[in-house]
């Protein structure tokens, strides 16, 4: 797994075709609102995104937030991150969420498991680093 | 989309790991919360365990068929 920083991530993944400049300005309003929160951990994102595919179909996100994230307090605009059909929807993202308190041994359960395609290729994963 | 036993192994070895990280889920969201998370990850469930499903139907009906 790569950690990277948004400017490279951007300059890699988000510069290359209109529509990955459409999608990387999708996941920045998805990682802004998510940060609105003052919640956010870590961020993980997987799929066509991270390849070298010209036309990504959408970006997969996984969130975690802290132990003591509560989405109730969350505003709503930041609350449709946290919905994985309204995220679909607005943000052409599927996007995935848990506090940490789910511990690192499920977490690397749960990426290594998506790090395998259902047509079992391995995925690439690259951990935003957050400021 | 799986074309050999090995691949479906895997397949329900990747069905095993999503069952356990939403085990793990329920012990530390709200029922609401959890709710909401789960949701996509239930649907990769479902999808792996219907690529499961066709395979092993798929090889039954070859099986008929001769």
């Amino acid at each position: 797994m790569h950690a990277v920083q948004w400017e490279e991530f951007a300059s890699r993944f988000g510069a290359s075709t209109p529509r990955r400049k459409w999608l990387l300005g999708r996941l920045r309003t998805v990682l802004s609102l998510a940060a609105s929160t003052e919640k956010l951990r870590r961020a993980f994102v997987w799929g066509s995104f991270v390849t070298a595919k010209a036309s990504p179909r959408d970006v997969d996100l996984l969130l975690i937030v802290t132990e003591d994230f509560e989405m109730q307090k969350v505003a709503a605009a930041a609350r449709m991150v946290f919905d994985s059909v309204q995220a679909r929807l607005l943000y052409e993202s599927d996007v995935f969420w848990a506090r940490d308190s789910i511990g690192n041994e499920t977490l690397e359960l749960w990426l290594e498991t998506y790090q395998i395609s259902r047509s079992f290729r391995k995925r690439g994963i690259v951990e935003l680093e957050l400021l | 989309m799986i074309q050999t036993d090995d691949e479906m192994l895997l397949a329900q070895q990747c069905v095993a790991n999503l069952r356990t990280v939403l085990l793990e889920a329920r012990k530390v969201h709200s029922p609401p919360d959890y709710q909401l998370l789960a949701e996509p990850i239930l649907l990769e469930v479902q999808q792996r365990e219907q690529d499961i499903l066709e395979y092993l139907s798929g090889g039954l009906e070859q099986r008929v068929a001769s």
